[in-house]
């Protein structure tokens, strides 16, 4: 893992020119090897985990002080990692470098008690931790997928099987269609030769009609009269349309007085 | 403790021998889908805390069988027990995905521990920049965007999801190492 640092190599114009292709044509157009070859690169605290393992050190401050020295080597040999690949290097370098001082130059001692000093760990020696732990774990997981440990819900969905290729020789569109002919002739059997009868709907200007013609002789009246109770839903829909239309229209006016109440239809005030 | 008798209390006609555990076994069964505690509080007329201790006895009990409880959050389910993948796999007929990559597993763990996480506080930790890692994860439904931390740029956080403890064969995050 960490020897892997040093030796990747970013797709830059250092690549050994053995290994990059020119485009026919743009002799100085250089291409990147197309067996360019990046090293899973895990950055900074993969390289500092593996120094402190190489020591057979815990995750302290005073071991990451240790092995400043051992890093700082490595970050030189990574100078041809891209600026943000090795931004992440150097805050760490920096990093180490800060607690490596503090080793060294002794400090006044703190004002504070040592419940606070212990509770302060360094930040980065929690991520440190943090990492290490979560490589643990990717550990854990890898082992698991690798033996198809999975568990299955009643949610997972079983795979369809595909459908079998279609049996025999290339259909001709001529064939398809007469086979299409052959499907629709076999249906048309079962079809029913009678045409359906569809219950009589009072048409919708017929209803118009009717409020119209019962407006002149009534003040106003009730949407319940409109209809026979029997009436069926489809004609009780027909007049409720007729009546939206002819509010809209502005050709009468409505009225309900409570919730659930009564529908009062009159003629609008002018 | 949580043995005790839902039913007595209620005018059904349930068999009162059934504890709150077994109840709890049949609804997740014939639910097929995660089951929230509330939900099943609900149902069962029994406080959150008591349906807990119930899914606890529950998931104690299930050694040697073919069907053990997932808990994810306060979501629960019935799953088929991780030894009996490869069976299951064939009856169903599904196909084994690729393997996830260790910079992928890393992440995935990362979250596990941290959720619910920012890409930012993955970032900060492994050192390296996370995007690869966290579409693949997405793409494969092992986690999930949760919400948006509130903090400036409102950045997306990222939690595990269900999918995830069935893929690895999970009955809970704290089968997890420590950390």
């Amino acid at each position: 893992m960490v020897a892997e640092a040093p030796g990747r190599q970013a797709p830059t114009p250092q690549v050994p020119t053995t290994a990059a292709s020119v485009l026919p044509g743009f002799p100085f157009v250089r291409l990147p090897p197309f067996d360019v070859h990046l090293p899973t690169f895990d950055g900074p605290l993969e390289l500092l985990l593996g120094l402190l393992r190489e020591g057979d050190l815990a995750i302290t401050e005073l071991a990451l002080v240790q092995v400043t020295d051992q890093y700082l080597a490595h970050v030189q040999a990574l100078r041809e990692l891209d600026v943000e690949a090795i931004a992440g290097f150097l805050a760490v370098a920096a990093h180490l470098l800060v607690l490596k001082s503090r080793a060294i130059v002794p400090r006044e001692p703190p004002a504070h008690t040592e419940a606070d000093e212990a509770e302060s760990e360094d930040e980065l020696v929690a991520r440190l931790r943090l990492y290490a732990a979560a490589q643990r774990a990717a550990g854990v997981l890898a082992a698991r997928q690798a033996s198809g440990e999975h568990a299955f819900s009643r949610g997972t969905p079983p795979a369809l099987p595909l459908p079998p290729p279609p049996p025999g020789p290339q259909a001709k569109p001529m064939q398809l269609a007469l086979a299409l002919q052959g499907v629709l002739a076999a249906r048309a059997a079962d079809l029913p030769t009678e045409e359906p009868q569809l219950p009589r709907l009072p048409s919708l200007d017929r209803r118009i009609e009717d409020i119209h013609r019962r407006l002149r002789t009534s003040d106003r009246i009730a949407f319940n009269d409109l209809t026979v109770p029997s009436a069926g839903a489809a004609e009780l829909v027909v007049t409720f349309i007729a009546v939206l239309n002819l509010w809209h229209t502005g050709e009468i006016a409505v009225q309900q007085e409570t919730l659930f109440g009564d529908i009062w239809i009159a003629r609008p005030q002018r | 403790m949580a043995r005790n008798d839902v039913t007595t209390e209620q005018d059904n006609t349930q068999a009162p021998t059934l504890g709150l555990a077994a109840l709890i076994e049949c609804l997740l069964f014939v639910a097929g889908r995660p089951l929230a505690v509330n939900e099943l509080g609900r149902v069962l007329a029994t406080p959150a805390a008591a349906v807990h201790a119930a899914i606890e006895e529950l998931a104690a009990h299930d050694n040697g069988r073919g069907v053990m409880v997932q808990r994810f959050g306060d979501r629960v389910q019935l799953v088929t027990h991780p030894a009996a993948s490869s069976l299951v796999q064939r009856f169903l007929g599904t196909e084994k995905r690729s393997p996830l990559r260790k910079a992928e597993l890393e992440t995935l763990a990362l979250i596990a521990y941290r959720q619910p996480v920012t890409r930012a506080e993955l970032e900060a930790v492994r050192g390296v920049n996370c995007d690869r890692p966290l579409a693949q994860l997405l793409a494969r439904s092992l986690i999930e965007v949760t919400g948006r931390r509130e903090t400036p740029g409102r950045p997306y956080i990222y939690a595990t999801t269900l999918e995830f403890l069935e893929t690895f064969g999970l009955r809970s995050l704290e089968e997890l190492p420590p950390h």
